[in-house]
């Protein structure tokens, strides 16, 4: 070893502590990246595979009902390669065991045999046999859920007639990677499944034998699916198309990909912070021992060494530090990423999911920590370069103090000598507190980013259940179905309240833009659901016009006043233009509100509805489930107690889960940079100390003087950090705002509070740790050595 | 480094010739005239010691003598070489290959031991000798292994001087060697310098306040104010321990 690199490891050793906290924020940062970074390439990676060797559509479309042979028109269209037809239909599930109900959706199989697309992969058992009956295949996620073993017999539902099925095979489809109700915020198993049957068998209960009412298709490598796309809707149009839609609007997709997206970006803002508070430390904590060894990097000029050796040697330091730091990152990301894979298998499904780094993030990681640890140092680096041997020769000529505005204030308000030396010291050295307090800051944002998140997600949830849905179940038809059947339901016994609604499938239009969306038509005034915006304001609907989404404005281009052309996707196809009479910005994000009477005036048809909103009396919510069951007509019954706990269970796990995360990130940061910051202060003022004690002063008084350093900066940040964490939070809440699921950005008083007392805390742990070391010092024998 | 025009050959032995050197600095608005015009020519294995109070540019000289700093005009040539108009990575060569520096704080490394702290600069020499060598020329072989921290004023000193002679310099340049050491101690620094001046042939330049260091110099130089007040060669040189202060 040469004796340079025994310099840089005793160095090194004496720096340990200081180290310790740049390599652990180094580790964090470079662990956020190598779990995000190394989750999304797997998951990319790991959907891919998946989609090409069980052949997963690139568009689909649901319709009413076509005839099997025109199926033939659809395949001979250009650019179409494989296309299936086939059936689903909405499924009750009764669980007698635990009177339980849940929702399915059947999808059909070609008899005997796995489908062309979509193709299933086979937990275990087998698929349905050919010419079997009642035979089904179950998604892995439901059969997890209600614990179904194969030999199992389902009690479904299906168009109202009831059916015995025996479950001969658990599977996975590509379609369903996210399995989500239709309507669905959240994946809920136990209320939720996919179901396939086969063919002949679905033909019958749904009264589609000979015809289907749904197909899958891939396309061509250089077709135009656009094109595609147009030539479906046209030719489908009159058996009731809702519209084809290409893979990336397809639910399951989409859901992947958002959550992919957001994956990515957690991956670029959390180590970019993480990595920035590494610069810092290592700027300051560098900055520090190059000023101490002015005169050993002069000797060494002085001895022929060349201003590269010696850059070399310190930067060498910082990249051993990068270097560790990753190496532990590597440990802490592999945690970390394997948790997340744990919990991303909970919610998306695959054959086979695992965990791995890939060689380039593992390269990308060591990479951008030596960039982080290059950048901290380069400003000493620079100077070590440029120091003139000669000059540095001298010591470093005291660090001049000047008088400031500030003294200006002091004339004003009483100060005591100890408070002027704190404010002097930090302002004579305005870099470094910069420096602190953007660390503290950054720590002080990582607690807020882990917290507003369930500020905002108890917002949400408020604005949902509390502020709108004032109902206690949701009933949906299978058809619009006229409102007398409202009032056989009203009659119920145990129901308190009924109102009716319309949804109805709708391409929205305005000039090329446009939008598969819902026109959901309201009783007015309604009394079980309120319209309420992200703030929790609730708005009532417009006498004329409609009631649109801010995000379906913005996509569609519209402000209040233009008018949008409305393709009804029901068997009869109706054209309207609608205007757009007020905004609303809320969290489904994709709707359109109106008076149910103008809905009906605009589809001129006589008052129907496509569903019930009902409050009951929760002792008999029993009855009236069976009472409903009864009915043929209806496809699905929801409740909101089921929503709201799965909602709660789920959102309020990793939420939880991400607070503590960040807790314990925000500490390393903040401890690890309170720390430095204290120990430079005393390394600088050694000798400053040791006067005083000489002069007088008790090693108490000397303490507070380091303390209410300390204190001032991290004060002074706590406004700031409070400021960056509402920033980093508001991009955040914009990540997120996309057209699947929106956010209120809610941050709570007693969130900035959390924050604020937690790098409180941890500046009194810092703090302590310091002044230990100051009691220890033998201040006296501080006088006697030259600086 | 340009070699020096024909018209002043070097004369035999003459290792350093300055002329019309200097130095001025600017200290915020004041400009400090550290130099002000010196002609001096200094020879191989000579023992020359610099006399002088504060402020009288003896380092100033000796810092543009070892390539650690330019003058501001006038010439200065090492052999035949400009060092004037050296370029940073040719006086960094320089100081390299030629020159030991000896301080008055001695700037040893302290995360070094003694024998790292030499070890460091025959690292990089062309033909030193060993550390261990160049520290028993100091009589230091007992310290080998102790960390500057661990070492007295003189031991450190002396250290520094086996630093400052393991690459075999040909010229060593002292500032103030013994200024941070009692009588004793310094006697003991100022025969380790005598030695390697004498069993080297080493030219060696000691900068100090102390004139009695001047009694054992060949020759001895006396500045004031950034001028040369007089050159004088002893007749007579006294040994280290004859010295008194």
């Amino acid at each position: 070893m040469s004796v340079l690199n025994k310099k840089l490891a005793r160095d090194l050793w004496n720096l340990r502590w200081q180290a310790l906290a740049i390599v652990a924020v180094i580790a964090c940062g470079i662990g956020t990246f190598i779990m995000s970074a190394s989750t999304v390439s797997s998951l990319e990676a790991t959907r891919s595979h998946y989609y090409s060797t069980y052949r997963f559509a690139n568009i689909f479309c649901d319709l009413k009902r076509a005839p099997e042979a025109f199926a033939q028109q659809l395949q001979a269209l250009p650019g179409v390669d494989t296309l299936e037809t086939r059936i689903t239909a909405p499924v009750r599930l009764r669980f007698s065991a635990t009177d339980q109900m849940a929702q399915a959706l059947a999808i059909s199989l070609p008899d005997g045999s796995n489908s062309q697309l979509n193709q299933l992969y086979l937990r275990s058992g087998r698929l349905p046999a050919r010419y079997s009956h009642n035979e089904v295949a179950v998604s892995e996620a439901f059969a997890k859920a209600h614990r179904m073993q194969l030999g199992d017999t389902l009690s479904a539902i299906i168009y109202g007639q009831t059916y015995s099925l025996t479950i001969v095979g658990i599977v996975l489809s590509p379609e369903f990677i996210y399995e989500i109700a239709p309507s669905g915020l959240l994946p809920d198993s136990e209320s939720f499944g996919i179901l396939w049957l086969p063919r002949r068998d679905l033909e019958g209960s749904s009264k589609l034998e000979g015809a289907f009412n749904s197909i899958a298709l891939t396309v061509g490598s250089a077709a135009n699916e656009s094109a595609i796309i147009e030539s479906i809707d046209n030719l489908l149009a009159r058996f009731g198309s809702l519209g084809a839609i290409q893979r990336k609007d397809q639910r399951s997709h989409r859901f992947v990909s958002s959550e992919m997206d957001e994956l990515k970006s957690m991956g670029i803002v959390a180590p970019s912070i993480f990595l920035c508070v590494a610069a810092f430390l290592m700027n300051m904590v560098l900055s520090r021992l190059i000023s101490t060894q002015r005169e050993q990097i002069a000797a060494l000029k002085a001895f022929g060494f060349t201003p590269m050796e010696i850059a070399r040697h310190y930067l060498s330091m910082s990249w051993l530090l990068a270097c560790l730091g990753t190496l532990a990152g590597v440990i802490v990301g592999v945690y970390l990423g394997e948790n997340l894979t744990r919990l991303y298998s909970r919610f998306f499904h695959f054959p086979d999911f695992q965990f791995s780094i890939p060689l380039q993030v593992l390269a990308f990681a060591f990479f951008i920590s030596f960039l982080a640890a290059t950048v901290g140092v380069w400003t000493s680096i620079r100077a070590i370069m440029t120091m003139p041997p000669a000059e540095a020769m001298r010591p470093e000529p005291p660090t001049r103090y000047r008088k400031t505005w500030l003294d200006l204030l002091w004339q004003w308000i009483p100060t005591t000598p100890s408070s002027r030396m704190i404010i002097r010291h930090v302002t004579r050295h305005p870099r470094r507190a910069i420096l602190s307090m953007l660390g503290i800051s950054l720590a002080i944002a990582v607690l807020i980013l882990g917290s507003f998140m369930q500020d905002s997600v108890f917002g949400l949830f408020d604005t949902m259940f509390t502020l709108s849905k004032k109902y206690d179940s949701q009933i949906s038809f299978i058809e619009a179905t006229e409102d007398a059947a409202l009032f056989e339901i009203k009659n119920i016994d145990g129901v308190l309240d009924a109102e009716p609604f319309r949804t109805v499938p709708v391409r929205a239009k305005a000039d090329h833009r446009k939008r598969l969306v819902s026109i959901i038509g309201l009783s007015e005034p309604s009394r079980l659901m309120y319209l309420v915006d992200l703030k929790g304001k609730s708005s009532a609907l417009p006498p004329e016009g409609a009631l649109i989404s801010r995000k379906l404005a913005d996509v569609l281009n519209l402000k209040v006043g233009d008018q949008l052309t409305i393709e009804v996707l029901e068997e009869r196809r109706v054209s309207f233009s609608l205007l757009v009479a007020k905004l609303i910005d809320d969290a489904a994000g994709e709707s359109i509100y109106m008076k149910k009477e103008s809905l009906h005036r605009y589809l001129r048809e006589a008052p129907r509805s496509n569903g019930i909103y009902i409050k009951l009396d929760t002792y008999k919510s029993a009855y009236l489930h069976s009472e409903l069951q009864r009915r043929p007509g209806i496809s699905q019954v929801i409740d909101t107690e089921n929503l709201r706990s799965s909602f709660l269970t789920t959102i309020a796990e990793n939420v939880q889960r991400m607070r503590t995360t960040n807790l314990i990130f925000s500490l390393i940061i903040a401890i690890g940079v309170i720390y430095s910051t204290a120990r430079i202060s005393l390394a600088e003022r050694s000798r400053e100390f040791a006067t005083l004690r000489v002069l007088g002063f008790s090693q108490r008084e000397i303490g507070t003087i380091l303390w209410g350093e300390l204190l001032l900066i991290t004060t002074l940040a706590i406004p700031l950090g409070w400021l960056l964490g509402y920033g980093l939070s508001y991009a955040t809440v914009n990540a997120f705002d996309r057209e699947l699921f929106r956010m209120p950005l809610v941050v709570h008083t007693h969130t900035y509070a959390y924050s604020a007392i937690v790098v409180l805390i941890a500046m009194q742990v810092a703090s302590w740790i310091v002044l230990q070391l100051l009691n220890s010092m033998k201040l006296v024998e501080v006088l006697k050595t030259r600086e | 480094m340009s070699p020096k025009p024909n018209d002043s050959s070097p004369a035999l032995g003459r290792i350093f010739s300055a002329r019309e050197l200097t130095k001025t600095y600017h200290v915020g608005e004041v400009d400090i005239h550290a130099l002000r015009g010196i002609d001096l020519d200094l020879y191989r294995g000579e023992f020359v010691v610099f006399l002088g109070p504060s402020g009288s540019g003896k380092s100033t000289l000796l810092n543009i003598l070892g390539g650690l700093d330019v003058p501001t005009s006038g010439s200065v040539h090492y052999l035949d070489h400009d060092l004037s108009r050296a370029s940073q990575d040719e006086l960094t060569l320089f100081r390299r290959d030629h020159v030991g520096f000896v301080f008055q704080f001695y700037n040893l490394i302290p995360s070094l031991t003694a024998v790292e702290n030499v070890a460091l600069i025959t690292e990089i020499a062309k033909s030193p000798m060993t550390p261990e060598e160049a520290l028993e020329r100091v009589g230091l072989l007992n310290r080998l292994h102790h960390f500057p921290s661990q070492l007295s004023g003189g031991e450190q000193q002396r250290v520094a001087i086996a630093r400052a002679i393991a690459k075999r310099p040909d010229v060593l340049l002292c500032d103030e060697p013994t200024g941070a050491l009692d009588v004793t101690t310094g006697i003991t620094v100022l025969e380790s310098l005598r030695r390697v001046n004498l069993e080297q042939g080493t030219l060696t330049a000691v900068i100090t306040h102390n004139a009695t260091i001047a009694e054992m110099a060949d020759r001895t130089v006396t500045m004031r104010d950034g001028q040369l007040v007089s050159i004088t060669s002893n007749t007579v040189k006294k040994t280290p321990d004859q010295l008194r202060w």
